[in-house]
């Protein structure tokens, strides 16, 4: 299990400016990113001999051929790693594999997504199966809100959670937005601001909800060894886990037995830590996928941060806050206020923070970093590490 | 199946996402247990319902709704007594 710990390193970041609907096409919004992301690790396009990336959205939008095209590489490994959050954050692990067996020396990953153009945006994944347009659109069930508002009620009900606390996660993710100085929002908000939002789909409020964001991001990988030569501080892969539940995308947000938390996410982050040989004790900080806030809740319980129902508090308790607390929790302001990119720009966070870069939103004392990629059924936990 | 059920969550929905159906708002959205279908959960709405009137449990029962010539749709409503 421990085989793949630490023989990969993070050299290489590039994102570009997040917003609500980008006035350029996504192909260019992915070259930037990648470009700069090359630019950052020191290494020329045509050195690039591995592209990953998940499966769903980028491969429709910039697929790897094109993507070796416009670099001018040979691609010596090609692959996809699941679909959306889980294989945006765990991808590293395929190149952790094709690198340490010899497949590949410089392995790009790379993300971008534009629903801000496009129509419907992402609440078009409900239009992609039939079972969904027959069974659940004619009753009004489009749109990821109108799920999350459910399983929102059902939480609060066995937990005991308050608006208050739900805010509090609002609130935290907008102020470390605030202070990162990139992200989409950057409006003040308070736990009055909170409340005050719109109810979309009662108990779930407008506030409670991800941004839409159109842009990219990018990473490069390399053998340990080579990262010593790159002009920035590695960050190396420690450990990288998968797991899912077995139900499709169509069904995973109505069934399954656990209607509060993810056993995936529980037992990718134990997979995770077993690979890196460490503890969730002696994590620094997490950058957990946050598309809603009862989300980011359920998940930061179910990786085990804290006891189910008592996640809340924490966060009440500002806990998770960058200024002071203990454990900080998406130091960008995550999708709810920085952007939404489906957790790429949460492994970019991370690297961020664990090479020192975070300006005003810097962990302090840094070392190891969680970073968790969700999706409805499945889900990966990724443990970085200065 | 019977056609009866009980309310295991809801939501209010309050906002549009599909614009056709804004004259229908606010409308309760139900996530449906059955006790002689044990395990499947139904999305659906509950109508002829206030929606502070739902509650964890609440009975239901299905309700065939005719749209045209093509389609009927089940919806469900509260069992009154």
């Amino acid at each position: 299990m421990d085989t793949l710990r630490d023989k990969i390193a993070i050299v290489g970041i590039g994102e570009t400016q997040y917003v609500r609907k980008s006035q350029r096409n996504i192909q260019d919004l992915i070259m930037e990113a990648v470009t700069k992301a090359l630019a950052d690790a020191g290494i020329g396009p045509r050195e690039v001999d591995g592209v990953i990336s998940e499966g769903m959205v980028t491969p429709a939008l910039m697929p790897h051929d094109d993507l070796g095209a416009n670099l001018g590489c040979r691609r010596k490994f090609d692959a996809t790693f699941a679909v959306v959050g889980p294989g945006n954050v765990g991808g590293s692990l395929l190149a952790a594999m094709a690198i340490t067996s010899g497949q590949a020396d410089v392995v790009l990953q790379y993300w971008g997504c534009n629903w801000g153009q496009s129509p419907g945006g992402p609440y078009a994944f409900h239009t992609f199966w039939p079972e969904k347009i027959s069974f659940e659109q004619p009753y009004g069930f489009y749109a990821q809100p109108t799920y999350l508002a459910m399983r929102q009620r059902f939480y609060a009900q066995k937990y005991g959670l308050t608006e208050r606390q739900l805010g509090a996660i609002a609130v935290t993710h907008r102020r470390h937005a605030i202070l990162n100085g990139r992200a989409q929002l950057k409006k003040p908000m308070t736990i009055e601001d909170y409340l005050n939002s719109p109810m979309i789909a009662d108990p779930l409020r407008r506030d409670d909800c991800c941004l839409i964001s159109d842009g990219a991001c990018a990473w490069v990988m390399v053998s340990a060894e080579r990262a010593k030569r790159c002009p920035k501080p590695p960050v190396y892969v420690m450990g990288v886990g998968y797991d899912s539940d077995p139900f499709g995308l169509t069904s995973g947000m109505s069934q399954g037995e656990s209607y509060t938390h993810y056993e995936c996410a529980t037992r990718a982050t134990e997979r995770a830590l077993k690979m890196a040989g460490v503890s969730l004790k002696e994590v620094n900080f997490a950058e957990i996928y946050d598309c809603f806030t009862i989300s980011l809740l359920e998940q930061f319980e179910s990786i085990g941060f804290a006891k189910k129902g008592e996640g809340g508090a924490f966060f009440e308790e500002g806990k998770a806050s960058v200024e002071g607390g203990v454990l900080p929790v998406n130091t960008h302001g995550g999708n709810l206020s920085h952007a939404y990119m489906l957790g790429a720009a949460h492994v970019v966070e991370a690297v961020r923070q664990l090479r020192g870069e975070a300006g005003p939103a810097q962990v302090r004392n840094a070392e190891i970093g969680l970073v968790g990629g969700y999706n409805f059924i499945d889900y990966s936990t990724l443990l970085l590490r200065r | 199946m019977s056609g009866r059920g009980k309310v295991f969550s809801w939501a209010i929905l309050r906002h549009a996402f599909i614009p056709e159906f804004k004259e229908r708002l606010p409308m309760i959205l139900g996530l449906l247990e059955f006790d002689d279908a044990p395990g499947l959960r139904l999305v659906n709405n509950i109508i002829e319902c206030d929606p502070k009137d739902v509650y964890f449990g609440m009975p239901v029962e299905v309700v065939f709704h005719r749209i045209n010539e093509e389609v009927t749709l089940p919806l469900f409503k509260p069992i009154r007594k």
